[in-house]
């Protein structure tokens, strides 16, 4: 080695202690202040490409540095690494935002998607219920037919029990014109009057037998053939009870007898005229049942009878 | 390969062949960084004020490397082209970050006005923050 060239390196060797030990450059501490923020950015997660880019970067910043600190060179790039470093920050916050619509695109598409899938409910729901209520008004209306058939049978049974109600009346006005007809016709040969047993045709005795007998006489025939027939008009539900009564004159049992005799000789006579034999009963009541005193001869004139009771009532029914 | 990321590579290629080659006139890279500011202005760095400083920045870059180009000066003249793309890319990136950010905002808003006009809200998932 020639002491020139001894030399020489005496004279470099202060320059190069002097750039080892320079600084870094402003352009190589904020490249690396930038990449430390996107270190710690988002851009480790959603930009881990531009990172790296910007990593070899500041890394070719930081050795042109190393080989030659305060250069045109190294500071160049160390301008460079800044920016893409900077870039790396935008991109991770690019890439957030995007992760960002796109979370909230989903959920608007699935509300949208829930939205529809409700409306589709809500439409099916609609259409069961628009079919449920044509059923019922089917049925409501089929119900309303049937309610205007039957009422419309109902009016026609109305009016059929009016008719009928009318016919019945009808024949009651004949009924009680009948019988008004036969009672008018009892009035002229004998005493008619209304009791509770019912109604009483007075014939005296001595209209119709001999003192002390029980055979009809002619005149009491022509009566009784009256009677007969008012019996027979006055409807076929009566009942009719032949009772004879005597006064007090002479024994108990030969008056019940004697009576007895004479109601039975009516019943065959109004028999033989036509009224129906299981209708009408005798019944021999003697001196038992006396309308006036026996202590006189006009009371005992009035017990002295034979009764026609019909039984209620006397207006017939059908 | 992650976002733009294609992009650095692209660029250090570029600079290390421009670095291999300073005797020669940068045009590619002038190319490219043209071609970068028209991306920058395409994505609309110009809507976001960070951006738009960039994108002037790397403007000003492009005509400072076309005077050093002219003059000869080539290797200034790459490095202002190299700066003026990696600042275009930086406005490009924070115009994109800035769409990002209020496509996000859009989104996020129809969330809720969902959110005010469902009856009944069962539990939404969380959206994380921009």
């Amino acid at each position: 080695m020639t002491a020139n060239r001894i030399r020489r390196y005496l004279i470099a060797i202060p320059f190069v202690v002097a750039c080892a030990s320079t600084g870094p450059s402003p352009e190589l501490v904020s490249a690396r202040d930038a990449y430390t923020r996107a270190a710690a950015s988002r851009a480790a997660t959603d930009a881990p490409g531009s990172l790296v880019s910007a990593r070899h970067s500041l890394d070719a910043a930081e050795r042109a540095h190393a080989s030659d600190p305060g250069s045109t060179r190294a500071r160049h790039l160390a301008y460079l690494a800044e920016r893409h470093a900077l870039i790396a920050i935008a991109h991770g916050n690019a890439g957030q935002a995007e992760r960002t619509t796109a979370i909230a695109r989903d959920t608007v598409q699935r509300r949208a998607q829930e939205a529809a899938r409700a409306a589709e409910r809500a439409k099916a729901e609609a259409e069961r219920t628009q079919r449920s209520l044509a059923e019922t008004e089917r049925n409501l209306a089929e119900t309303q037919r049937q309610l205007a058939a039957k009422g419309n049978q109902l009016d026609e049974q109305a009016r059929q029990l009016r008719e009928r109600e009318v016919e019945l009346q009808a024949q009651l006005n004949a009924l009680r014109a009948e019988r008004d007809q036969a009672l008018q016709a009892m009035r002229a040969i004998a005493k008619v009057h209304e009791e509770d047993r019912g109604l009483v045709i007075t014939i005296p005795s001595e209209v119709m037998f001999r003192y002390d007998e029980a055979t009809l006489l002619p005149r009491a025939k022509e009566k009784l053939d009256t009677v007969a027939e008012a019996l027979q008009n006055l409807g076929p539900d009566q009942q009719f009870v032949i009772e004879g009564h005597t006064d007090a004159r002479g024994g108990d049992a030969y008056n019940r007898d004697l009576s007895r005799r004479r109601a039975e000789a009516v019943r065959v006579y109004l028999i033989a005229k036509g009224v129906d034999p299981d209708r009408i009963v005798a019944s021999g009541k003697g001196e038992a049942n006396p309308v006036a005193s026996n202590q006189n001869p006009e009371g005992r004139a009035n017990n002295r009878r034979v009764e026609i009771v019909v039984s209620p009532p006397v207006v017939s029914r059908r | 390969m992650g976002r733009a990321s294609w992009k650095g590579v692209i660029a250090s290629a570029i600079l290390a062949t421009a670095c291999a080659s300073t005797s020669r006139a940068p045009t590619a890279l002038l190319v490219e960084s043209r071609a970068s500011v028209r991306v920058a202005e395409e994505i609309g760095a110009h809507h976001d004020a960070r951006a738009m400083a960039y994108l002037e920045l790397a403007r000003r870059q492009i005509d400072e490397g076309e005077r050093y180009m002219s003059n000869g000066d080539y290797s200034k003249a790459q490095r202002s082209f190299e700066r003026a793309h990696a600042n275009a890319e930086l406005a490009a990136a924070l115009a994109d970050e800035a769409n990002a950010r209020a496509e996000a905002v859009t989104a996020q808003r129809e969330v809720q006005a969902l959110d005010r006009t469902r009856p009944a809200t069962p539990a939404t998932p969380k959206t994380p923050g921009t």
